[in-house]
């Protein structure tokens, strides 16, 4: 009786050991399964939006590549370098990751603010200002503090707001189609 | 049936003339005006839903860019004003379909055929039997990123195909029936004279009214026969007066031909010939006398009365030499010699 009581115990130790090993496995895959997805989905979003924006003239340079920028650390991982293959208005798209201001960033027609520059974000945008750049983060409040294209989740769906005046006041063209597809406008 | 139209009277085969060329000319024009108004109905609504496909295309690439169904399905919904408009459908490359519009009226489905199972190439367009289909490719800087399918009813065009068919029947009717009018009105003054000929000529070949002539004021073919009609009963009168040696006839006779003073003396002479070679001769031999002395004779006698009249002379003058013999019943032979 009792080696079976002992037998008993043993196993459910086993089981529940096994149990808890496997759950914080499972949970941190859930757990970065979705931001990957979520990069994933924006990183083909600010294909669309190079798509459906227009630069001035001097930026429209068909022998120079469309240069895509990511400031900061990059949080897309392998979902940007699939945007290398294609091309925009017959440009080729080249990224180029910068750690910190100014590192080159004129070149850029395209620039990603990554959500760790948060509090540097007011010296980026004064940097950028005047400049045919278009400014994209997912940083809350970017809209507001005179960026372009700000991500945002309503309704558990990936949207993005646009504000409109600051991309006409650098020169920049928004289509129609796609201000009809914001979330919001400004 | 060309018996029957050969028995009918002038009159009425006039009339079936006339309703018959305005029936045919005018099935002719409607048929063509409807063909045409067909073919151009048709293609003015090839040219609408594909003019709709191509604007619901061009607002659709950042729907489809963005794979946003909301903002298609939106965009679509407003096909609703478009009543003909039955199906929509917003497609990527993949086939994946991103937004659709089905209306829920149930207009112009019961006309609906049974549509093909194959697709319809893109930017092309299908009629089936009362419906339209278009596909319309979707570009955004040159790279093909989707497609728009159309299905429209034709109910629509083919109701008021309908009642053009019926306006064009209305029409036709309405103008056979104003051509039936007109026709009845001026061909009578085709008719009237025809049957004034043909009243004259049965009075004059039943009850005998040689006195009869046939009233002719137009100057056409029926003028011309009215007057040779009237010319040969004069001939004839005249020579009847001849054979009965009338003298207060012939002048009588003389006097309602309307020819120069000269040549209604020549006639009289000639018939006066003429009847005398019928009483020593045969017909026959007469004709061939008649011929060889107005051959030297006549022309220089009386240059203005010609060939054609010499004509119309003996055919007179046998004719009334045969009329004679058959209302005696004896050969020309014995009228010859009274």
């Amino acid at each position: 009786m009792y080696r079976w009581l002992t037998h008993t115990f043993l196993v459910l130790l086993l089981i529940l050991g096994v149990g808890a090993l496997a759950c914080p496995v499972k949970s941190a895959a859930h757990e970065h399964e979705p931001a990957e997805l979520e990069y994933k989905l924006k990183a083909a979003f600010l294909f669309n939006f190079a798509r459906f924006t227009t630069w001035p003239k001097t930026a429209e340079n068909r022998a120079i590549p469309f240069t895509l920028c990511v400031l900061s650390t990059d949080p897309f991982g392998a979902a940007l370098s699939g945007l290398q293959e294609r091309s925009i208005s017959g440009r080729a798209i080249k990224l180029y990751y910068a750690d910190h201001l100014p590192n080159k960033l004129d070149q850029c027609q395209m620039l990603f603010v990554s959500k760790s520059e948060a509090a540097s974000l007011s010296s980026i945008l004064k940097y950028v200002n005047g400049k045919p750049i278009v400014t994209v983060s997912d940083i809350d409040g970017f809209v507001a503090a005179n960026g372009m294209f700000e991500f945002v989740t309503t309704e558990g769906r990936l949207a993005f707001i646009i504000n409109n005046s600051q991309a006409q006041a650098h020169g920049v063209h928004i289509s129609s189609s796609l201000l009809n597809l914001a979330y919001k406008v400004q | 049936m060309k018996k029957w139209f050969l028995n009918l009277s002038i009159r009425y085969k006039l009339y079936a003339i006339v309703i018959f060329a305005c029936l045919t000319a005018l099935l002719f024009a409607l048929l063509f005006s409807f063909l045409s108004q067909r073919y151009l109905a048709q293609k003015q609504l090839v040219d609408e839903v594909r003019a709709l496909a191509q604007v619901i295309a061009e607002n659709s690439q950042a729907g489809i860019s963005f794979e946003d169904s909301n903002a298609l399905n939106t965009m679509l919904d407003s096909l609703g004003a478009k009543r003909q408009v039955l199906k929509a459908r917003i497609s990527d490359t993949s086939g994946t379909v991103l937004g659709v519009y089905d209306t829920a009226r149930s207009y112009g489905r019961e006309y609906l055929d049974a549509l093909p199972s194959v697709p319809v190439e893109l930017d092309k367009h299908r009629f089936n039997q009362n419906s339209l289909e278009v596909m319309q490719s979707v570009f955004l800087h040159n790279e093909l990123i989707g497609s728009v399918y159309l299905l429209v009813s034709f109910t629509e065009v083919q109701e008021q195909l309908l009642q053009l068919a019926g306006a064009m029947t209305a029409l036709l009717l309405l103008g056979l029936l104003l051509a039936m009018l007109l026709s009845n009105q001026l061909l009578a003054l085709i008719f009237e004279p025809i049957r004034n000929l043909s009243q004259v000529m049965e009075q004059v070949s039943q009850k005998k009214r040689y006195d009869l002539r046939v009233q002719h004021t137009q100057g056409d073919e029926l003028g011309l026969l009215s007057r040779v009609f009237n010319e040969k009963w004069l001939l004839m009168k005249l020579s009847l007066n001849h054979w009965h040696m009338s003298q207060a006839g012939i002048e009588q006779a003389q006097g309602e031909l309307w020819l120069p003073k000269p040549a209604v003396k020549a006639i009289a002479e000639l018939i006066k010939v003429f009847l005398e070679i019928v009483r020593r001769n045969t017909v026959k031999g007469a004709v061939d006398e008649f011929l060889h002395i107005t051959n030297h004779d006549m022309h220089q006698r009386q240059p203005g009365f010609g060939f054609l009249w010499r004509r119309h002379l003996l055919e007179v003058l046998m004719l009334f030499a045969n009329s004679i013999q058959r209302r005696q019943g004896v050969g020309l032979h014995c009228l010859a010699r009274p």
